[in-house]
């Protein structure tokens, strides 16, 4: 019973990397830029499909990863560029042009892959089985999940608090005109910053297809995902996404194990609880 | 003869649907102008023009005799021009220190980050705290110092002595005379407190409804009681 328990600890922490790397993209973009981009998911999906096809032409996972990336962060450049940036401060056609685009997007990438489950294929010393002693063997590719989650958490607190981008993104969403005037290009910084979140989105399609599946319909689950991480941690907050994203990926995983019917509802409930009770997320600030 | 470096020739500025300039024209050498007037004539709309902040505006901008009309801020401000926007409008999520570093262009140029903490020592007490937990008088300060670190060739000012003490008012005005008369920067100052303008500048212009209407030598205009009542409404006490 222990030995489940720990398992489903250790499920839940892998899923919270998951949906931590998914939404740190997220809660940037919208919780820092306010930028509205309901086609997040399909920006996972995207990510996960191509490197899929980059990875079973090449036969190599980590061009995938960077095809995959490359490809979403391409994706998000060009929805900042050429729609959200016009919308801007405009939310509510922000939203539904991006759920627009997500529809066509989900229908386009149906077409063109079929309803198909893929499922990647790592490197082999990813594939290994790591021994947890009496608690038997947990997969390689999950701790190592883990630990690039952490690392992708560090690396964009340092530099949203310790580089001038950080700066300028600060306080770009502060004072958008101000920000002009001493001489930055907010709408080509917040192309940058969209780039570098939708990569994310890219990644996690990549990493998710490995460490779990892709398949239609993931698109709105890890937007969902990201939504709620980023609403209960706190909006463009880091250390709130990685304190939403344990939340959540625990209560699911878990919740799996000991109250497998209302897990979901569970994720739900503690979103309402946090909007009721402290309406700004968990954690405060940008960092 | 050399360009002057400020030019501007009939323009007009429009806010929603409200023509706020009616045809301003104006030429700033180099120095210090003055430009005064009551509430609401459309100083601040000027201010922001130059500096490209007012996107529907038409007629001509010339810096140093380069055609710059519509150009958005971030180019105005590679050509040179920067700006103390009226409110200070520091940033709320950024502490003193990461104003500055996000401001300080080089630190080969004549205003550095230590610069600004020797002229502003107050701004060095207050390096780790955010913008909005400074006194006016300090956000002023950092309004000024953030614009100084772009070492532009043109600095406006909107009000900068809006709600400082008198020894603050002080202080600054000599800064900014130091800027004009010996650091070679070019200044447009906004102000309402006359003294303020007349004692720094080297000419004043009168500014009312969109257009300037008079203009003179700092010197002969404080003396001016007539243009003194005529443009500003103001007694003989002033
Ligand atoms: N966004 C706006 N839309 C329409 N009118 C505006 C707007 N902002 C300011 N105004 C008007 O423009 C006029 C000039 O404002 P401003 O340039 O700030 O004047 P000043 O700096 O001389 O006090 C004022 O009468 C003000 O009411
Ligand atoms: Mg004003």
């Amino acid at each position: 019973m222990l030995k489940l328990a720990v398992l489903s600890l250790l499920n839940g922490i892998s899923v919270a990397a998951l949906y931590f790397i998914v939404a740190s993209g997220f809660t940037v973009t919208f919780g820092l830029m306010r930028t509205i981009n309901l086609a997040y998911g399909s920006l996972f999906l995207i990510g996960g499909y191509v490197g899929y096809q980059v990875g079973d032409l090449t036969r190599n996972w980590y061009l995938a990863m960077i095809a995959g990336s490359a490809i979403a962060g391409l994706s998000g450049a060009v929805l900042q560029w050429g729609v959200l940036d016009r919308l801007r401060g405009q939310d509510m056609r922000q939203a539904l042009v991006t759920i627009g685009l997500s529809i066509v997007a989900a229908d386009v990438l149906l077409a063109v892959f079929g309803g198909l489950t893929y499922q990647f294929t790592p490197p082999d010393w990813m594939q290994a089985t790591v021994s947890l002693g009496v608690f038997g063997g947990y997969p390689a590719f999950r701790l190592l999940l883990i630990a690039l989650s952490l690392f992708i958490g560090v690396f964009i607190w340092a530099g949203l608090t310790c580089t001038r981008v950080g700066l300028a993104i600060r306080a770009g969403v502060d004072d958008r005109e101000m920000l002009s005037a001493i001489g930055v290009n907010p709408s080509r910084l917040f192309v940058i910053v969209a780039t570098c979140g939708s990569a994310l989105a890219g990644l996690a399609g990549v990493i998710g297809g490995t460490a779990l599946s892709i398949s239609p319909g993931e698109d709105s689950r890890y937007l969902l995902a990201s939504l709620v991480v980023t609403i209960v941690g706190g909006m463009g907050s880091i250390a709130g996404a990685a304190v939403g994203a344990l939340l959540v990926g625990l209560l699911e995983q878990v919740g799996l194990l000991y109250f497998p019917n209302y897990s979901i509802v569970a994720v739900y409930l503690v979103m309402v609880g946090v909007l009721a009770l402290r309406p700004q997320g968990l954690v405060r600030g940008t960092a | 003869m050399p360009e002057p470096l400020l030019e501007l020739r009939g323009l007009f500025a429009t806010l929603g649907n409200t023509c706020i300039l009616h045809g301003v024209d104006l030429t700033l050498a180099s120095g210090c102008l003055a430009v005064v007037g009551r509430n609401g004539v459309g100083k601040s709309t000027l201010c922001r023009s130059i500096m490209g902040l007012v996107p529907d505006v038409t007629g001509r901008l010339r810096l140093a005799g380069q055609e710059l009309l519509g150009r958005p801020p971030h180019e105005m401000e590679g050509q040179g021009v920067a700006i103390v926007p009226q409110g200070r409008r520091t940033f709320p999520s950024l502490t003193v220190h990461e104003h500055l570093r996000l401001a300080q262009k080089s630190k080969a140029k004549a205003w550095t980050i230590e610069r600004v903490y020797q002229t502003f020592p107050r701004l060095a007490e207050r390096r780790r705290n955010r913008g909005t937990q400074l006194s006016g008088g300090e956000q002023q300060m950092l309004a000024i110092g953030r614009a100084l670190l772009r070492n532009p060739r043109l600095l406006i000012l909107d009000e900068p002595s809006e709600g400082l003490s008198p020894l603050v008012v002080e202080q600054l005005s000599a800064l900014m005379q130091q800027l004009y008369r010996s650091e070679g920067m070019t200044l447009l100052l906004v102000e309402q407190n006359f003294r303020v303008a007349v004692s720094v500048a080297e000419r004043v212009a009168v500014m009312i409804s969109g257009r300037i209407v008079h203009e003179d030598e700092a010197s002969s205009f404080a003396s001016d009681h007539e243009a003194h009542e005529r443009f500003l409404g103001l007694g003989e006490a002033a």
